[in-house]
């Protein structure tokens, strides 16, 4: 007989706490209903999340941003593994869904109810002022910023500043290893207590390991409880489900715990997207001094063309790293740290991937840009290194395999755009991650419906961008909560409606 | 972890940035590790705790061409660590130009574990002049400290993006 650890009930258990899960949560708990979060990371407090990269990412990033897809040319899935999930560790930058995407939805998915309009800008206006959504004002933008809008100014580019959920940002250029004065709205600091507040629990370092099933439906779920520090298992532990169990656990996790749980086949992993992307350093003669302002703080969207420009301000271990040489070269460029500015490409790709439950219980993940979307990243990378020169820097450092390691000159970044460059030139990362457990009307097409109900399986649901049926060309965080909520509210309704 | 693979990171992490480095007649002015100051072997054995386990794998991977990069890059039977810093440095560039994907993609791994070691060391981050001083703040920083700002309204925007 199992000796369990921990055992527990609620009316609704959810797994994970980012942008979904603790969306669903904050609806539920708020419409009065008993929910439980269980999250397999640690809850970090601004003490908990040390500057340095090494305690910094070992704590809070899945496998130190080393879990990557598969193959000869592997790309990282950067993910956040703590309360508050990869939101904690994100710019949290805000976009809504853009229209072509919505009606895209509609039209060719059938989720015409879920991305309904009216209700989607409701929604919208809610999680914007719940979460303190506002423009990056000049003050905070810091020199990396404001290099990139003059460099858009110069070449009459369409920048902006990012709109983020950190209205009280002070330019701490913290938000990968947390922000440390807690202006960021990320989930650990806005919907996990607030549910919390309205009567949810939270259950930390809980590994889930399946969803129980019963007659046809979901009755709960079991796993390991792990040691916050070694992530060792501790025991087991087993949480009974009443009404539903709700699964966050993000792209990648998603399908391997359907699969994990029996619920394999038509499309559970299938049709992984994403919008990989890479960074341009350059040296400009005057300080930049990245440690201050928004980390991400100015954009140039590009949707037309596949891709969107970001500043993207790293903590000195990763902008060391991306410094071209070794040996007494690369010290003479570590010594001017305070002099480099860096920028980033998300690129919206057409590739599809898949992601499915390897032979040991892990993810493995496939994905392989198209040469599309290798074009577009070099027409990407080529305008960046031109908004390096319009800005003033003397130094462009592409980062691209078969490309010069420093560009001094102007015209070479213009060459750029007719190099002959091939997939292996290019060192992908990837966040912003979609699919693997499609939304849609039709059973064949999907893996959920449009209410995010798994087809099939009473009381279940997957609410967490797993279930967008493509990429968007934006950052996700504010569709993934627009789409969670509205379908919650209804699930939250029916359960009521039906008691 | 066995003695070798200690040895063998110490010897290949530092290689990026050896302490004391000759400066090779180069005027400018360079952030050099002090003797003891870093602690390669501690950012070795995080990532691999840390990272998953085909990282693992990979990291072993990428020291061990790192280590016996002198026999099969250049023929010599040498033991890594006793190449002076300059050798040491000029072998691990070509391995992060090696036309492999997985070789340079997994020396570039090292040499990010080689960065966070190096600026766990308080006193090289320092030096490095990365971080903005508490006690001399840039002018912005100065000025975002006295102001809070506000939430405003969204302004309309590119794209699809916030309109109200």
């Amino acid at each position: 007989m199992t000796a369990w650890l921990l055992e527990d009930s609620a009316d609704y258990v959810i797994v994970g706490t980012g942008a979904g899960g603790a969306t669903a949560a904050r609806v539920l708990a708020a419409a009065g209903h008993d929910v439980l979060m269980v999250e397999e990371g640690p809850r970090l407090g601004p003490e908990d999340r040390p500057r340095d990269l090494l305690r910094g990412m070992g704590r809070a990033v899945r496998g130190m941003g080393t879990q990557a897809t598969l193959g000869k040319t592997p790309i990282p899935l950067i993910q956040g593994r703590l309360v508050g999930g990869s939101t904690a560790i994100n710019s949290g930058i805000i976009w809504r869904m853009p229209d072509d995407v919505r009606r895209q939805w509609t039209d060719e998915h059938g989720l015409g109810w879920l991305v309904d309009e009216p209700e989607m800008e409701r929604i919208y206006d809610v999680i914007e002022e719940e979460l303190e959504v506002t423009k990056t004002p000049e003050a905070v933008f810091g020199g990396n910023s404001r290099k990139m809008a003059e460099a858009c100014e110069s070449l009459d580019l369409p920048g902006q500043a990012m709109v983020r959920n950190a209205a009280r940002c002070v330019g701490s250029s913290n938000c990968l290893q947390g922000c440390t004065t807690g202006a960021r709205m990320s989930m650990d600091n806005s919907y996990v207590p607030r549910a919390i507040r309205d009567g949810a629990r939270l259950h930390p370092l809980l590994r889930v390991k399946r969803v129980l099933r019963s007659g046809g439906r979901a009755t709960g779920i079991e796993g390991d409880v792990v040691e916050k520090g070694t992530r060792r298992r501790q025991g087991r532990f087993r949480i009974h489900a009443r009404k539903a169990v709700i699964v966050s656990a993000g792209v990648v996790h998603t399908p391997v715990l359907l699969e994990a749980s029996g619920i394999r086949g038509g499309l559970v992993g299938e049709r992984f997207q994403a919008h990989p992307g890479l960074a341009v350093v350059a040296r400009f003669d005057e300080p930049i001094n990245m440690s201050f302002g928004a980390t991400q703080g100015y954009e140039v969207p590009q949707r037309s063309r596949g891709f969107k420009l970001e500043t993207l301000a790293l903590p000195p271990e990763m902008l060391a790293a991306r410094l071209p040489g070794t040996g007494a070269r690369w010290q003479a460029r570590l010594a001017e740290l305070d002099h480099y500015a860096q920028w980033c490409v998300q690129v919206r790709m057409e590739a599809k991937g898949s992601i499915h439950r390897s032979f040991g219980g892990g993810p493995a993940a496939r994905f392989e840009p198209t040469a599309r979307d290798v074009g577009v990243t070099q027409e990407a990378v080529a305008l960046l290194c031109q908004m390096f020169f319009a800005a003033g820097a003397k130094e462009v450092y592409p980062g691209v395999g078969h490309l010069p390691e420093v560009i001094t000159d102007p015209k070479m970044a213009d060459a750029i755009y007719d190099a002959k460059l091939t997939r292996p030139d290019f060192h992908f990362v990837a966040s912003h991650l979609f699919g693997t457990a499609a939304a849609g009307k039709n059973h064949r097409l999907s893996v959920v419906g449009e209410d995010l109900a798994v087809h099939g399986i009473d009381g279940l649901y997957v609410m967490d961008a797993s279930v967008f049926p493509t990429n968007m060309g934006v950052n996700p965080q504010h569709s993934i909560m627009t789409v969670v909520y509205r379908a919650t509210e209804r699930l939250a309704n029916a359960r009521r409606v039906a008691a | 972890m066995i003695g070798l693979e200690r040895r063998w990171a110490k010897d290949v992490l530092s290689g990026f940035a050896a302490a004391g480095d000759s400066d090779q007649g180069d005027p400018r002015p360079r952030l050099v590790p002090q003797p003891g100051e870093v602690n390669f072997l501690e950012a070795y054995e995080g990532m691999i705790h840390n990272g998953t386990f085909l990282s693992g794998i990979g990291m072993r991977v990428a020291l061990t061409f790192a280590a016996l990069s002198p026999l099969w890059l250049t023929g010599r039977p040498t033991r890594f660590g006793s190449l002076p810093g300059d050798e040491r440095a000029a072998l691990l560039d070509r391995l992060l130009h090696h036309p492999v994907f997985l070789v340079a993609e997994l020396t570039l791994l090292l040499k990010l574990c080689a960065c966070m070691a190096l600026f766990r060391s308080a006193g090289l981050r320092a030096r490095s002049k990365y971080d903005v001083s508490e006690g001399d703040p840039s002018p912005e920083a100065a000025e975002t400290g006295s102001t809070r700002p506000e939430a405003n309204r969204l302004p309309v925007l590119h794209e699809g993006q916030v309109t109200r």
